[in-house]
Order: structure tokens, then sequence, then C-alpha cells
């Protein structure tokens, strides 16, 4: 027998183990919460085992599955990593994959966020599966994640299709030990030498148009049906003659299999959980339901399952079958709406507890921008140019839609130029300012851009360019290596006018602002101050030599640094008075607050005596050239 | 028969280190053959968001733990580890008569709200009137004392649960867990190998 090697993981991580121990060659993704730990991992799995392996931090998810389906067609294993409303964008390729069909393996993981914990919607993006026509796996542990990640890879290769592996968030961050036998740990260590692959020019199954697509895509639905009758994908628990089933998928599996456990009706049910979402496996689920009397499909988001199955038994049997009757289609299915369920299916008591919290209701908190964020300063510049105005500011995906009301929306990728220029077109009283980061600038936002030169439409976009993709962990964006030459980029696609800023310069930045919306064509300001959280050496020699206060003397309690910019590191020093100060702990010494003080009532003084401080730059600048 | 595992949870704010004593507790759990299923939950925002994570220790049953839940039972909590006293309240729905409170006595303003919907409550005396089996204590200031920064505040609340006896895992062990998982300098590092 095999022996293993035993590592902790958490899921994002069984994704790089899973796809690495299976000797992949290229690796494509686009960063997006909960699935954007994955690249890190592979990145440095890659440099502990020293692998050969191609990697593609794509602009976006269109050029991400392009981009490994190239690589996969060149006999390449590929894994391709994007968040739910990733496959949005890079549905375009999917929808033909399937007819051209792949050589080298390809598995394309996906983050769901069922619940919207970190996404701005929860899309059920099941339903692309039978759109693509790729089997989708959906595992119900860590462990699994990486076992099927191994498989889809040998299912990709025998049938020559991608295929899909769905990770809810919960699951992605949930953490588990798993075992790697020793064949697979060996890939690792072995995948030193860059294989020689060879791209062998088909013009059956790469060009597709009339009736070759029509026979391709027939073509496509026989294998998946071949691949559905041939695999079994499921496991099956409790009392194979109990009248009553349930069938699940994904995370709600754990749920349901422990309510069942918790309230001891063992021998009353029987349990089907499809490891393999789509297609489904029509024998499979016509064997459970003989012979029961009820089945109930538990499962997150829109009834998928309960659609498929449906469909499968329509006409074949008696069995009654349920599902989004009871659970609903909304939000996450929570563990006390599964143990509440089958408590009452079953006429058991619920556990009665001697105790009731408090009623009060722990507000939420929303998120906000980190001390020294650029996005601060400049939506309290945006503000200022368009206070008593009826202005409207157009937001967009990132660390800059934090606040959920510093913009006046807040939706998808690039919706801040897109809505904004719709806007800008129609409105006439009212001034729209459009703003996105530089990671959506790139994504899509500069076609946007070039599409406002085309048609000649009056708008100003604010690119906030921090150099990072902030929010999914601080992956480069194309301004990181400042190997972008944005000015020559925004003069050559034919915007009429460009501004540099400095966020932490809000007067001027405002000042700035209000010239331009004086002004015709495509306008665009450029703000270009770095991240908090990768500040360049300037930001950390102020924070090294600077210390901040408020001058009491000086200060006339206006408030404008704590109520309208909000600055965390600023705070009231008695809660029954507007005093104010500066925790210099938190300051980051950005100097916003100095530039929009009126009073002129923030100061600095050094932080040291003048030998320390040297020394203490001394050190910072050598540590920044290593 | 149903082994109901130890359910733990640690709340915080980002940058308080929920996330390392998590890793910490979780190794501790590996290394004494206990399996645990962890799940950490961060949001979206870098600071100041609710941050939590979700232990459920199978301190009598490992066999099938991979199968159950991810989730634990609304009013099945055993203990919360709360490095703040709002997001120690956050997971009230959670207690039951028997849960163990574990907490710093340190309460963050919520930061953008700033008119402030909560004004005027006490987190800490909301918990106490709980009358639950609670220790608050000020272990950002014990942490400041000992090691001259407040961010070692996750590591002393986790050194009070084997104090406790909650979970039965050695003091050594912990340390040596627990500084395998900070970015921490040397002279940071040194103290803590050697805190008694």
């Amino acid at each position: 027998m095999d022996s293993y090697q035993n590592i902790m993981v958490n899921g994002n991580e069984a994704v790089a183990w899973g796809a690495l121990c299976s000797n992949i060659d290229y690796f494509a993704h686009y960063p997006g919460s909960p699935i954007n730990m994955v690249e890190p991992a592979i990145k440095k799995l890659v440099s502990k085992f020293n692998m050969n392996i191609a990697i593609n931090d794509s602009l976006n998810e269109h050029i991400a599955a392009l981009c490994a389906a190239g690589a996969s067609y060149c006999g390449a294993r590929s894994l391709v990593v994007m968040k739910h409303v990733g496959v949005n964008i890079a549905a375009d390729p999917f929808n033909y994959l399937g007819y051209t069909g792949v050589k080298g393996g390809m598995v394309i993981v996906v983050g769901t966020d069922p619940g919207a914990n970190s996404s701005t919607g929860e899309e059920d993006t099941h339903w692309y599966a039978p759109q693509f026509n790729f089997p989708l796996f959906e595992p119900t542990s860590v462990r699994e994640i990486f076992d099927y990640v191994v498989q889809s890879y040998e299912l990709s290769e025998k049938y020559s299709i991608p295929v899909l592996i769905f990770i809810p968030g919960r699951l992605c961050y949930n953490s588990d030990s798993i075992q790697i036998p020793d064949h697979l740990y060996g890939n690792l260590s072995g995948h030193s030498s860059n294989p020689i692959y060879y791209f062998k020019k088909d013009n059956k199954k790469y060009i597709n148009v009339g009736k070759r697509a029509i026979q391709n895509h027939r073509g496509l639905l026989e294998r998946l049906e071949k691949l559905s009758q041939n695999s079994n994908y499921s496991k099956k628990y409790f009392n194979s003659k109990a009248k009553s089933g349930l069938i699940t998928r994904g995370l709600t599996f754990g749920n349901v299999y422990e309510s069942v456990i918790r309230l001891g009706i063992q021998q009353k049910v029987h349990l089907l959980n499809l490891d393999l979402v789509f297609p489904v496996n029509a024998d499979i689920v016509r064997d459970f339901v003989k012979g029961k009397n009820e089945v109930t499909i538990i499962e997150d988001q829109d009834g998928f399952l309960e659609f498929h199955i449906k469909a499968v038994l329509f006409n074949k049997t008696k069995c009654l079958i349920r599902g989004k009757e009871f659970f609903p289609k909304y939000g996450e299915i929570v563990f006390k709406q599964v143990s509440d369920y089958l408590s009452n299916l079953f006429n058991i008591k619920p556990k009665k507890y001697n105790f009731s919290p408090c009623e009060n209701i722990i507000p939420e908190r929303l998120g906000t921008f980190c001390e020294g964020c650029p996005h601060r300063a400049s939506f309290y510049a945006i503000e200022r140019a368009l206070q008593g105005t009826e202005g409207v500011i157009g937001g967009d995906i990132g660390c800059s839609s934090l606040p959920p009301f510093r913009a006046d929306w807040l939706m998808c990728m690039n919706a801040g130029i897109g809505i904004s220029q719709g806007m800008s077109h129609i409105l006439s009283r009212q001034t729209v300012i459009s703003t996105g980061g530089e990671s959506t600038f790139f994504h899509g936002g500069i076609i946007s851009l070039q599409n406002a030169v085309l048609n000649r439409i009056n708008m100003i976009h604010i690119v906030f360019d921090n150099r990072v993709i902030g929010m999914t962990g601080r992956q480069a964006s194309p301004t990181t290596r400042k190997n972008v030459n944005y000015k020559k980029l925004l003069k050559s696609i034919g915007v009429d006018r460009l501004s540099v800023v400095s966020a932490f310069k809000p007067s001027k930045f405002a000042k700035v602002l209000k010239k331009e919306i004086q002004q015709k064509g495509v306008r665009v300001i450029w703000v270009n101050t770095p991240c908090a959280q990768t500040p360049d050496l300037a930001a950390k020699l102020k924070r090294h030599i600077l210390l901040p206060f408020i001058d009491s003397t000086q200060c006339r309690e206006c408030t404008l640094c704590y109520d309208k910019l909000c600055c965390p590191a600023i705070y009231r020093t008695n809660e029954k008075n507007d005093q104010f100060n500066i925790d210099t702990a938190r300051c980051m010494r950005c100097g916003t607050c100095r530039d929009i003080c009126p009073n002129n009532a923030v100061k600095t003084n050094f932080a040291a005596p003048l030998p320390k401080l040297v020394s203490g730059c001394v050190k910072l600048i050598f540590n920044s050239l290593k | 028969m149903h082994n109901n595992p130890f359910n733990l949870i640690i709340s915080g704010l980002g940058g308080q280190g929920v996330f390392t004593l998590t890793k910490a507790l979780w190794k501790l759990c590996e290394m004494n053959n206990i399996k645990c299923q962890s799940s950490t939950f961060k949001g979206g925002a870098q600071k100041h968001g609710s941050i939590y994570s979700v232990l459920r220790i199978f301190i009598k049953d490992n066999k099938h733990y991979d199968l159950y839940s991810t989730q634990i039972l609304e009013q099945e909590l055993d203990l919360i580890i709360g490095l703040e006293a709002w997001e120690t309240l956050r997971y009230k729905e959670y207690f039951n008569e028997k849960t163990k409170i574990l907490m710093n006595h340190h309460i963050s303003p919520f930061q953008i709200e700033r008119i402030d919907s909560i004004k005027g409550k006490d987190p800490v005396q909301l918990i106490t009137d709980l009358n639950l089996d609670t220790l608050i204590r000020d272990f950002s200031a014990k942490s400041k004392q000992s090691f001259g920064t407040t961010k070692m505040v996750n590591f002393l609340l986790g050194l009070e649960v084997f104090k406790i006896g909650i979970i039965p895992f050695n003091t050594a062990d912990y340390i040596k867990v627990f500084e395998d998982q900070i970015h921490a300098g040397r002279k940071l590092k040194s103290k803590l190998m050697n805190y008694k």
C-alpha cells in the first residue's frame, strides 16, 4: 500500500496541492475572495519544490480562461481559478471550450459565496454548468477538494472536457489535514523539467462555425452523457430501506449528516450526497428514490439540484420530491434550518435551554478604509468638490467600495465607469463622477473608457491607482512595478484631458476636480497614491520621523477630520466634548487631516531625537534596498 | 450515539490575531491527534472589520469528524474567546447556560458609524449581565507589560484556555506552536519562548 504525507491545509491550499500533485503546467487566475489564496499557495509551493509552472496573473477572468485553454490545447494540464462572479466574465469562452474539447486536462475552480460573505451578491453560478455542458463537482470537505482536483484532471482528459469545481466560501477557509499518497507527492519534486508541448492543428475541432459547430456540440453532449453514465461520484449514509430520503450537495451535507445523528433518526432516513452535481447520474437518483415515500433535497441557493433531479424523475416515480418549499433560495442554509426541518418532519421536540441572550442588536461593522488609505482622502475630495450640488458618484468593486455609503452604487466590476457613462450621456443637470481602482480599470474599465471616447461622451472618470489589487490580498496590478505608462496609454486611446493628483492633498484634488467639471470631453483624473498596506519608502520614513498631534489651542471643533474624513486614527479625547487628538500608533502620517484642517490645528513633532531618527532612517533605507 | 464536539468561537477585529490563535489551536489539536474542524471568516475589509473563526474539536469522537457540519448550531457554543467586547456579544445567539466566556476587556468603537446607535451601552456590562461563566481581564495591559506590545493578547487568551483546563494540552507545546505562527522579531519571540 502507498504511504502518504500528512499536510495541514485550508480549502484554498488544498486546490493548490491537488493541482500541483496532478502535474499541472499552467495556472491562470483573477483574484477574488473567497478563492483568493490559491495563487499565493501555488507560488509558495512552486518556489519550495523548485517547480517549472507557467503562471498567468491575468487581468480578468476572460483572458485567464482563454490562456488556460491555449495551454490545454497544447497538451499541458491547466488550472483556472476565479470567484463566482468571475464566471460571468469568462462565460464567453467557456461556452465554446466544450465544443473544441481539451487535450491536457483543464480544471476550473470557482469560489462561490452563498450568504455573500465576501461579495456584492450571492449569484447561483450552478446554472452555468448545463449551459457550458461541463461536469461540476462540489466537494463537502477540504480532503475532498484535494481528491476531486486530482480526479478532475483524469476525467477532463478522458472525456476531453473542462471540469468545474465549486467551493463555497465557508469551505475555502476551512482547515483540515489531508493525506497525500507518495506517488502524488512525488510529482512535486519531479516537476523541474519543462516538457515539450505541441499544438496539433485540427480545423474540425478548433474552427467552429455552421455544421462543424453543430457537430462538435453534439459530440460534447455525447461525451457528457457517457461521463454521467460511467461515473458514480456520490455517497450514501444511514438506512437504505427507510421511507424518507434526503439528498444534499456541498456544505449542506454536513448540516444534514450531523442533524440526523443529533436527532437519532438514523433508522428513519436514507441520505444521498451527490459530489458530481452536474450531470446528475439518473441511475443513482432513480435507484435512491425506489421504495421511498418522500425525498427532500436540501441545498443552498436556487434549487439547482432539485430542478435536475425532478427532470430525471419526471413521470418515473410516485415518490414525493420536495426541497425549496421548506428552504429559502437566498442566503446560506444554516445548521438550525436543517435541524428544525428534520425535527418537524419526525415530530421530535427540540432541545430546551434555560438561557435567553440579551436582546441588543449589535450593529454590523460595515467595511471601512484603513488609516492612511488614499481612497478615504479621495472620497473626501470628491465630496468637497460636489458639495451643495446634486452630484452623483459612481462606485466600483474593490477597496474603494468598502464603506458602503461613499459612492452611490456598488454592483460589479466596472459598474463605476459603465453606469456613469450611461448617466453622463443623458443627465444634464447633475454632475456624474465615475470612480474605480486601477485593477478594475485594467480588468475592463479601459474598454469602457475607449467606448466613451468613441461615442464622444462628456464624462469624468477617476482612477484610484494604489498600485495593488488591495481587497483580495494585495496581488500585483499592472502599475505595481511602475512599468505602465498610463499617460501615454490614455493619450493614445483619445482621452481629452488627464490630470494626475495625490490623494493626500484633497484640497488640491478638489480644486482640480471642480475645474474638470467645467470642461467637456472625456476627462480622467489619475490618483497616484500607494495603498496604506503596501507603503513606499517615503511613507515608511514619514511614519518613522513624524509624530502628529492636534493642537487643542487651535482646534475649533469643526469636526471635519472626525465626522467627514472619518479617519480611525482620530479620536475624541473626551466623550462629553469635541476635543480630538491623533492615535499615533494607528496614524500612517498620510497628512490628509493636516491638509483639510481649516484652522491649522494638526501639527507635527519629530518622533525622537535627531541621531535616533537618522539611524532609524538608514535602517529603513537599507531594508528597502534589500 | 452523538458525541458533540467541543464548539469554540474566537472573535475580534481585523489585525487582532484571531487567525493566528485559531491556527495555533488547530495545530495543537493535530499534534495531539485530536481532530478539529476550523473555519475562519474575514469579510471584505482589510482592517476594522468583524473577524471570527469557528473551531469544532472532536475530543471524544475522531472517526467521522469530516462528515460533520462546519457550522455550530445555535445555543451549542461551549467557549468563546473574545478579543473585543462587542465582537464577543455578536455571537450571543450561540450561547447557552453552560457557555464559557473568556474575554479581553477591550472595546473598539464602530469606526465608520461615528453616529453611534449603541451609544451609552457598555458591552462588558451586557456580557456580565448574562450571568454566564465569564472571565474578563485586561489582557492588553498584561500583554504590554509582558511583551512590550498589545499584540500578544491572542496568545494570552489562548494560554488561559489551558490554565482553565478546558482543552487538555501542554502549555509548552502551545507556546512552541504559537511561536511558529507569528511573524515577529527575535526579541519578541525570545520573550515568548521564555514566558512563564
